[in-house]
């Protein structure tokens, strides 16, 4: 962002004006709204069985003494996981210089807040009594890892939503002073949030400068949250969750996942609002690096998390890890390192393999696995509980989640991607601004040469 | 013609004063059967005890059949009597509680209402329930006189307990084979001391042993509880005695200091200076940045107006 030779929220050069009606935002068309029926209607299903758990209790899902935790747990560490790519594209990417990265800021960022406002929703979901969860601050232990993630999950929501916003305020100028085939509703959106702005320096050296910090203050905070979600599992003494390695473990997976999401949410606007000419081949290209990059990463954690306790086989972690390798989880457990890890890495090694229509589909994969990867964390281990208990039904020592539990929780996954829909279609999902300003300057990516830029 | 029909059109009239008449009968008796439920048997067992020679108490435990099994009936009242049912010799009455029991405490010499003779009638009734039949219950006790002594002989301690009654001749007599149950008082309970059955000898007497394990307080002082449950002349005694027998107990502390496993209350300093300090720091930096958007709307409305 640069604080002179913007474009004007006036009148736009018309190479400007170009690129400002390529990405203004766009009606839906009926695919969009197929899409937005679709999701509405998933979640109005899953609202209504949420309304029936309110009333019956956590009963009607599949938790029971044994699986205290379920898909709603295994839901929420993936909307965790996934919100990290706000950190990963528009902090750190952004601090290191990378400028390739400044058409997918938006579009992370529109992710990011989303996960993380279904994330502080999953977790109020998984609570059988909703109503008390206040009690959770009123009553916080200090020393407890779930006040921690309370603490770390709603400091992440507010500076993902002002990452969000704050490097929107000139785009949203440009709403406001050229959008004018808009609803009266939508103008007056913007002209309330665009705060007056006017691209004065004074305006530009502030924002930048609140840009600055935020960017460089969520990276902290993007490692706390995941890791301090990794640590409601790591502080106890469960086969499986008993680890060291867990922080950095789900940090990876959590970069991972973003990437992949990214990847696929690049895809789909590119293809559905024709925006090739600025998410080009060579986002996918570098995107493509970075998630092989990450995947080998994570990959390296996983062998720590799996090799080590299998090469020493404890007791109370082989039943564990037995189930996994070769029992009634090693289906899902080898299809999701294969098929969400090792196939990602292989085929993006390849330069066909970073071409836009395979990478959505690796990214497509890559998303599965880490969803049902979440699975296998949660789920597994809280059927070996270290003191066995009396008097439990044979049912209940098996979790399989009731079709209601599914709706549920598909409802929280439409719901999120509905608010990812209902933003890009609100505000432009690629900076206009900014792509403006840079399309005057040497276009890194067309030069090829992503350090210089 | 006409006389037919004027006899027609009585004959009608009677008939449906007489059914109207049936009608309202039927409805009337139906409505009074529904005024009058039926009530239900209720059952009573009635006790009578006796603490440290001195507190003495009737307890009438009430049940009744629900779901086919006899439950405790809380809030039914029971009147307590002396000798017989009748109002110059009611005790008291009192209401039943969670567990099914109404309690009435006794005078501490009740021998004065009884006079010469040895055995105490006790009655409890249930009277003019609203939910239950009609209920009375009788038990018929004696004065006794329970006592324990804690002795120490060549380091073994013993606990010495004694058990005299009033027999059907108003002679006191020492209680032979009552079974007597030594306890120490626990947190939620209490502990039985002897494994086996203890029972009085001829003389009324018993000795046992007090094991040296048993943990105490601090100070080492256990509370020392003698039983006789269900006697069928003297019924339920209890004697408690406080002593130093006990192992002295050193309690964990941890919990009470300012622990990572402590409560909310005794959070370690450190982690409370640490959590606040990043909590201030993002916060502050997030309240500053939120002060700048506002400096932002601010430039714009000025330079609006220049």
């Amino acid at each position: 962002m640069k604080e002179t030779g913007t474009p004007s929220t006036g009148a736009l050069s018309q190479q400007a004006r170009s690129i400002s009606d390529d990405l203004m935002p766009r009606p839906f068309g009926w695919q969009g709204k197929i899409w937005v029926a679709t999701l509405v209607f998933i979640v109005v299903v899953g609202l209504f069985f949420y309304t029936q758990q309110v009333r019956e209790g956590l009963g009607i899902t599949a938790m029971r003494d044994y699986s205290t935790w379920g898909i709603y747990i295994a839901n929420f560490v993936f909307f965790v996981a996934i919100s990290l790519v706000g950190s990963l594209i528009s902090a750190i990417l952004k601090l290191s210089g990378a400028r390739w990265s400044t058409p997918l800021t938006r579009i992370s960022e529109m992710i990011a807040v989303a996960a993380i406002l279904f994330a502080a929703l999953v977790i109020i979901i998984d609570m059988g009594r909703p109503d008390r969860f206040l009690n959770v601050v009123l009553h916080a232990r200090i020393q407890s890892p779930i006040t921690w993630d309370v603490l770390v999950i709603s400091t992440y929501m507010v500076i993902s939503i002002l990452l969000l916003y704050l490097p929107m305020l000139p785009d949203l100028a440009l709403l406001r002073d050229n959008y004018k085939t808009a609803p009266a509703w939508q103008q007056k959106m913007y002209r309330v949030l665009a705060l007056g702005w006017n691209n004065h320096p004074d305006q530009y050296r502030i924002l930048h400068r609140a840009t600055r910090i935020l960017a460089i203050m969520i990276i902290p905070v993007a490692f706390g949250i995941h890791t301090v979600t990794s640590w409601l599992f790591a502080t106890t003494l469960r086969p499986g969750w008993d680890s060291t390695n867990f922080g950095p473990y789900f940090v990876s997976g959590a970069f991972m996942v973003g990437a992949g999401g990214v990847i696929a949410a690049m895809y789909i606007f590119r293809t559905h609002y024709q925006l090739g000419k600025y998410l080009t081949d060579k986002h996918f290209d570098y995107m493509g690096r970075l998630l092989v990059l990450l995947s080998l990463v994570y990959l390296y954690f996983n062998i720590n998390e799996y090799f080590v306790p299998a090469y020493k086989m404890k007791a109370q972690e082989s039943a564990h890890l037995e189930e996994l390798f070769t029992g009634r989880y090693s289906l899902l457990f080898w299809m999701v390192q294969l098929a969400g890890m090792i196939i990602p890495i292989i085929v993006l090694m390849f330069r066909k393999g970073r071409k836009p229509r395979p990478m959505f589909w690796i990214s497509i994969l890559v998303i599965l696995g880490a969803w049902f990867k979440r699975f296998l964390i949660v789920i597994p281990t809280l059927s070996h509980p270290l003191i066995p208990m009396n008097r439990v039904p044979e049912a209940w020592q098996h979790y399989f989640p009731t079709l209601r539990e599914w709706w549920i929780t598909a409802a929280t996954l439409a719901g999120a991607l509905l608010i990812v829909t209902i933003l890009a279609r609100l505000f432009p999902a690629v900076p206009v601004v900014e792509t403006i300003e840079e399309s005057t300057e040497k276009d890194p990516i067309a030069s090829g040469n992503v350090n210089d830029a | 013609m006409n006389t037919i029909k004027g006899v027609y059109i009585v004959y009608l009239k009677w008939v449906l004063l007489l059914l109207v008449a049936g009608l309202t009968g039927t409805l009337q008796a139906q409505e009074e059967e529904a005024d009058e439920p039926e009530k239900a048997d209720a059952i009573m067992e009635l006790r009578f005890k006796e603490a440290n020679n001195t507190a003495k108490f009737l307890t009438a435990i009430v049940k009744a059949e629900v779901d086919e099994f006899y439950q405790p009936m809380e809030g039914v009242e029971v009147r307590f009597y002396r000798k017989e049912a009748a109002p110059e010799n009611l005790i008291g009455s009192s209401k039943t509680n969670a567990k099914g029991a109404a309690i009435c405490d006794l005078e501490e010499d009740e021998a004065t209402f009884f006079g010469a003779d040895p055995d105490f009638v006790y009655l409890a009734t249930i009277e003019n329930s609203d939910t239950y039949n009609d209920l009375e219950e009788m038990i018929t006790v004696a004065e006794s006189d329970f006592s324990m002594d804690l002795q120490t002989e060549d380091d073994t301690r013993q606990i010495l307990i004694s058990l005299q009654g009033i027999d059907e001749n108003g002679e006191q007599v020492p209680v032979a084979d009552a079974e007597v149950g030594i306890y120490v008082t626990r947190l939620f309970g209490l502990l039985r001391v002897s494994e086996d059955m203890e029972f009085t000898d001829e003389d009324g007497s018993l000795l046992i042993d007090f094991p040296a394990d048993i943990p105490g307080d601090e100070n080492g002082m256990v509370t020392i509880v003698a039983k006789v449950d269900e006697h069928e002349r003297y019924g339920f005694l209890e004697l408690r005695k406080k002593i130093d027998w006990g192992v002295p107990v050193v309690i964990d502390q941890s919990m009470y200091e300012r622990e990572l496993w402590s409560s909310r209350a005794n959070a370690p300093w450190y982690l409370i200076v640490i959590v606040n300090a990043v909590l201030i720091g993002i916060w502050g930096s997030i309240l500053y940045i939120i002060y700048e958007v506002a400096q932002i709307k601010k430039i714009g409305r000025q330079a609006q107006k220049a």
